[in-house]
């Protein structure tokens, strides 16, 4: 019907538009990732916030709902990359006031202060198996929680707080959930769906959910009701690599497109063509040497001066430099290398009670009495300074940590044997009878405020080892209840020429990232955050804009 | 027949029960338990004892044993603590993959096998057998571990054809067959290579045995042409005790192997039994247990009915 | 190699030359020869060479971290820069003394309750029996784990564990011949003159089951090293900082991505030639008694 030479313009329209096409839709999307892979540090078992026990948890979660307060690098709170605009504090630290921005639900709900209370009640129902139970004093801290409107609610403590402490460390648990869809379940139900993702169809966060492979991989899809920048990707995966070295060979074969960087590759992977070595900023975290003071058959870690010699054995920065190739931070006191902003003056300086000396230990060694043994181990009273560490199963530089830490014990006459567990066992262990364990190797997360009521305090939910001083309670009290950082300053110093537990080096968190992917430096939040509208592509693995 | 069937069953669900509650009082009675798996570094004395509170695993053990049993007998594997699953349905997502694998993996290594084993039994006596025969005791103490480790070595790192781990390529939102195979190969190889060696020495002698039988040489003096001779009779009757081997490793097929699927990161039974077991899952433990009784059993009395249908006295002889 | 490979002087009617004949015994029983052989370096690198070689398997030498073979690291170093022939025979020594001793106990539980259950009642014999179908069905796996949680992974406790999960093969084969002997002539007789149970089965069923026992004995010592092996390889054997072969190559497993084949091969090749020697000589003295029963 059409005469031929209309047919040939239309398909000449065509063509061209054809050949136009991919041009015009990269131009409008040159940073497209497609598909992104980043590994999941551990086994995903829940994307619930709720039940966010595990960094990999937590991370699963991260990415579907947004968080109340988003504390950057420099342990400032980043207000636009919070759900909160504004938090007015009373002068003695009981009320805070909070504003929330205008957000929405997937499904077009706006985010109000009723989905903060509805996470608050569920926080509460779920007492001790609340993974952030005691963090921040929540929940027993709030004598109230009530909604103003919409986007106001009030906290209400029940005694005056360090309102730092309490942001950080309280205020920022409460997430707010939606009630609208969530609460025809009960608490039971939310635990046996925490796995199924057509449960989390209403989100607020950048991602949403497509599938689960259970042990394997967690697939997601952008969220396009997303009230936040759009991400620059189509597909973003979780997933599960079982052991470092694999990790890396699978972002040798181009399979992932970020993979951590054991130490021992660092030298191997120089030359990896499609890969760069990318350092992201330090995590709110230590490695520390956990002690059983209830337990008698060490009764010699009761003694400060023999904790002090155990910190004052070891060459933190030699370990730092072997093992982790200058990638790492000396940790002498309870301040993750995240939370340096909070860290004392004095330490700031450099100026720590305990630092590597091995003289000085064995002349604290001497003065608590100890002698040496005819195999160069301390002895007193006939007991030899010997102890078994437990540590858990899985990771080559956690080893390699051990034995720099054995080999410089040793140098000063302290003994230490290894028995290793697995994880979940070493916990079960700790928390068991008093004489089932001896030492322990151990970590710390911390949120933004590194005050020590977790650890440190008398009977604290996280102190296994039952230390117990009245200064350190009264300085972590102070330090969590009295505005200013005086009393903060104070408990950091005391900490340190303490040693409660032995503080250890923090390992620079350093990646490996196909040369593909940008802004992962942003993607990494401290403590475990994670942005993913960060991210972009650049097809020629150009320079970072 | 029936009644053999039914003796063998009888006793056989003996065996499984006392399986089933050794492994049940064993693993209940390990210190710690999933609530720690599940709190992780959170885990207190007070939020351990809640967990096991809400789980229902602070009740006494008889107790707990018994309602096991119950929901069995409801047709209910239970739910798993740490994954939040029914633990059918687990048992069931990993199976297909081990399933996948092992069958790939026993299909190879029978074909070989007889093949192998064809040329060991004819030639038996000769150099050909006297190398396969010499291969077999190598391949046969090839440590499982060690094979793995070597494959990968060379063919995912040094020549850097074949991927190392998992089941498929996640960058392709629509993996085909192609991705599942390329990620099958260097596991299945893994496995034939260590099966060969013994499945191939039972059909070789089997092959040796059966040509030393009278009706081979009737046969052959009646003037039958050796490869019908070798074809026709000689392979199904030597392939009974390849039957008996066969079903004697027929729960392996569904169980898998711990140390080729963690080298692999191959998301089969084997792999999640080792990591139930690690994080005391114990619905899962138990269920997996169960199943390999189950499949013991099942795999002995299958074995011997097809050897029942493949007796030669219903043969040429 | 078989009887007529090499001609033998005395095949051929005359009388053989000193080598000759002894190549020729050679290779009447090469098999046997070639296992124990290869038993003997196992033997050598486990036990001896520990003592002879001088290097400390503990020292670290960064500089040197991933080197391969060269004359001052005769196999290389690790990632930290670890001798690893030191470590090599360090984790020889620790394997192969948990691993023997928890064969020779698996053997023994094995024989006595193989023995007991075949002598015994019909219903006693039935009801063992069962018992060994299940720990026989019983995933290795989990009870090792088990008991991993229980105790401190100690070379005694070890062997303990080990032994404790490869006696019921042995079991099974032990009863069956003790049935089968059982009715044998001179059993009966014996016990026709008054002879007791335990002098029945140690006088005259072991010494009938002598042969079997042994060739068992030797598989099993190649199982032992070998589940050693597999088990420190999980992480679940021997402990850190003691090093096994099966926990070496675990840790060359874990940067294989940087292709550290004398990390990988030495330990392998070592469990393999356990393996192989157990193989080979349990073969051996099969093929030498297999007429004698």
């Amino acid at each position: 019907m059409l005469g031929r030479a209309h047919r040939m313009k239309i398909l000449a329209f065509f063509l061209a538009a054809a050949l136009v096409w991919p041009i015009a839709a990269r131009a409008a999307d040159p940073h497209d990732c497609g598909t992104v892979i980043v590994p999941a540090n551990a086994d995903i078992t829940s994307f619930s916030p709720l039940f966010a026990n595990a960094l990999a948890n937590g991370q699963a979660a991260e990415v579907m709902y947004e968080n109340l307060i988003w504390i950057d690098r420099h342990a400032q709170i980043d207000w636009s990359r919070s759900l909160v605009t504004a938090i007015t504090a009373s002068d003695d630290g009981t009320t805070y006031d909070v504003t929330l921005r205008p957000w929405h639900w997937s499904d077009g709900t706006l985010v109000t202060s009723a989905d903060v209370l509805y996470g608050f009640k569920l926080i509460k129902e779920l007492g001790t198996t609340y993974p952030g139970y005691g963090q921040g004093g929540m929940p027993d801290i709030i004598k109230s929680l009530t909604a103003t409107d919409a986007t106001h609610f009030r906290v209400v403590l029940t005694h005056p707080a360090n309102p730092t402490w309490f942001i950080y460390e309280g205020l920022s648990q409460l997430t707010p959930l939606p009630s609208h869809d969530w609460s025809r379940y009960n608490i039971d139900q939310l635990w046996q769906l925490q796995t199924t993702p057509s449960f989390y169809k209403t989100i607020d966060g950048p991602l949403r959910l497509e599938r689960f492979d259970i042990g394997r991989d967690a697939v997601y899809v952008p969220n396009p009701a997303f009230d936040g920048p759009k991400v620059k990707f189509s597909r973003f995966i979780f997933t599960f690599i079982e052991g470092d070295g694999v990790a890396v060979q699978q972002i040798e074969a181009g399979n992932i497109d970020v993979s951590g960087l054991p130490t021992e590759f660092y030298s191997g992977v120089q030359h990896i063509p499609g890969v760069r070595i990318e350092q992201i900023a330090p995590q709110a975290s230590y490695d520390y040497l956990g002690l059983n003071l209830k337990n008698s058959k060490v009764a010699f870690f009761r003694d400060v001066r023999v904790r002090d010699a155990m910190a004052d054995s070891q060459d933190q920065k030699k370990f730092i430099q072997v093992v982790l190739h200058g990638l790492g931070y000396e940790v002498h006191g309870p301040v993750t290398p995240a939370n340096l902003a909070f860290e004392a003056p004095q330490l700031q300086r450099g100026d720590y009670p305990t630092g590597y000396d091995p003289a000085k230990a064995r002349a604290l060694l001497k003065a608590a009495g100890f002698t040496p043994g005819p195999d160069g181990i301390m002895q007193k009273d006939g007991q030899r300074l010997s102890f078994v560490v437990l540590t858990a199963t899985g990771s080559t530089e956690g080893d390699e940590m051990i034995e720099f830490i054995q080999a410089d014990l040793r140098a000063v006459g302290i003994e230490m044997k290894v028995h290793e567990v697995e994880f979940n066992q070493m916990l079960a262990i700790m928390n068991g009878p008093a004489d089932g364990w001896e030492a322990a190797d151990s970590g710390m997360f911390s949120n933004g405020y590194p005050s020590g009521e977790g650890l440190f305090a008398t009977g604290a939910y996280l102190n296994n080892g039952g230390y117990s001083d009245k200064t350190m309670d009264q300085l972590i009290n102070d330090s969590v209840n009295k505005p200013g950082l005086s009393a903060l300053y104070a408990y950091e110093i005391y900490a340190s020429a303490q040693q409660p537990v032995i503080f250890g080096a923090s390992p620079a968190p350093v990646l490996l990232v196909s040369d593909r992917l940008h802004g992962v430096y942003d993607f990494y939040g401290p403590g475990g955050l994670l942005d993913p509208t960060k991210l972009y592509c650049t097809s020629d693995g150009g320079t970072e804009s | 027949m029936i009644r053999m069937v039914g003796t063998r069953l009888a006793s056989s669900t003996l065996t499984i029960f006392i399986l089933v509650t050794m492994v049940f009082f064993m693993v209940h009675l390990t210190p710690g338990g999933p609530a720690y798996s599940i709190l992780g570094m959170k885990a207190t004395a007070a939020s351990v004892a809640e967990l096991n509170q809400r789980l229902g695993l602070d009740q006494p053990i008889i107790e707990q044993y018994g309602i096991w049993w119950w929901h069995l007998l409801h047709g209910q594997l239970g739910y798993s603590y740490l994954l939040s699953r029914p633990v059918g349905e687990l048992l069931w997502q990993y199976e297909i993959n081990t399933l996948v694998f092992y069958t790939v993996s026993i299909v190879v290594s029978t074909l070989l096998s007889i093949l192998i084993g064809l040329v060991q039994g004819v030639y038996f006596g000769r150099w050909p057998a006297k190398l396969i025969g010499g291969l077999q005791l190598a391949f046969y103490a090839l440590p499982a571990f060690f094979v793995a480790a070597m494959l990968v070595l060379w063919f995912s790192v040094q020549l850097k054809i074949l991927p190392a781990s998992g089941i498929t390529n996640l960058r392709l939102a629509d993996p085909g067959v192609g991705s599942y195979a390329a990620h099958l190969v260097l596991p299945v190889t893994t496995i034939t290579l260590l099966t060969v060696a013994s499945l191939s020495r039972y059909f070789g002698e089997a092959v040796h045995e059966e040509l030393g039988k009278d009706y081979v040489r009737t046969a052959r003096a009646k003037g039958v042409g050796f490869p019908a001779i070798l074809f026709g009779h000689v392979l199904r009757n030597a392939l009974r005790p390849l039957v008996t081997i066969l079903g004697l490793s027929f729960p392996y097929i569904f169980t898998g192997g711990v140390i080729v699927e963690s080298v692999f990161n191959y998301p089969g039974l084997g792999w999640l039994m080792w990591r139930s077991a690690l994080s005391q899952d114990y619905p899962i433990l138990i269920a997996i247990v169960l199943l390999i009784g189950i499949l013991t059993v099942v795999g002995n009395l299958l074995a011997d009915l097809v050897n029942g249908l493949l007796d030669p006295r219903a043969s040429y002889e | 190699m078989s009887e007529h490979a090499i001609p033998t002087a005395t095949s051929a009617g005359m009388p053989a030359a000193p080598l000759a004949r002894w190549l020729g015994w050679i290779g009447q029983r090469s098999t046997l020869v070639a296992g124990l052989t290869i038993t003997a370096v196992i033997l050598f690198v486990g036990f001896i060479a520990p003592f002879l070689y001088p290097a400390d398997p503990y020292a670290i030498h960064p500089a040197h971290a991933l080197e391969g073979p060269s004359a001052a690291f005769p196999l290389g170093t690790d990632e930290l820069g670890r001798d690893e022939l030191a470590l090599l025979l360090s984790g020889g020594f620790a394997t192969l003394v948990v691993a023997l001793p928890a064969a020779i106990l698996a053997f023994v539980v094995g024989v006595a309750y193989g023995l007991a259950a075949g002598l015994a009642p019909a219903w006693l014999d039935r009801l063992m029996m069962r018992i060994l179908d299940a720990v026989l069905a019983l995933p290795s796996l989990i009870i090792l784990i088990f008991f991993a949680s229980l105790v401190t992974l100690d070379n005694t406790s070890l062997i303990l564990l080990l032994g404790l999960i490869s006696w019921p093969g042995l079991a099974r084969l032990v009863r069956n011949e003790a049935l089968a002997q059982r009715g044998r002539d001179f059993v009966l007789a014996a016990e026709q003159l008054g002879a007791g149970r335990m002098y029945i089965a140690r006088v005259h069923l072991l010494r009938v089951m002598a042969p079997v026992l042994v060739v068992n004995g030797t598989f099993m010592v190649g199982d032992s090293v070998f589940a050693l092996s597999s088990l420190s390889f999980l992480g679940l054997g021997v402990q850190p900082p003691q090093v096994s072969w099966g926990s070496l190559l675990e840790s060359a497993l874990d940067i294989i991505a940087l292709d550290p084949w004398w990390l990988i091969l030495p330990p392998g090749l070592l469990v393999f030639g356990s393996l192989l020697a157990a193989s080979l000589t349990g073969q051996g003295l099969l093929q030498r008694w297999g007429g004698h029963r």
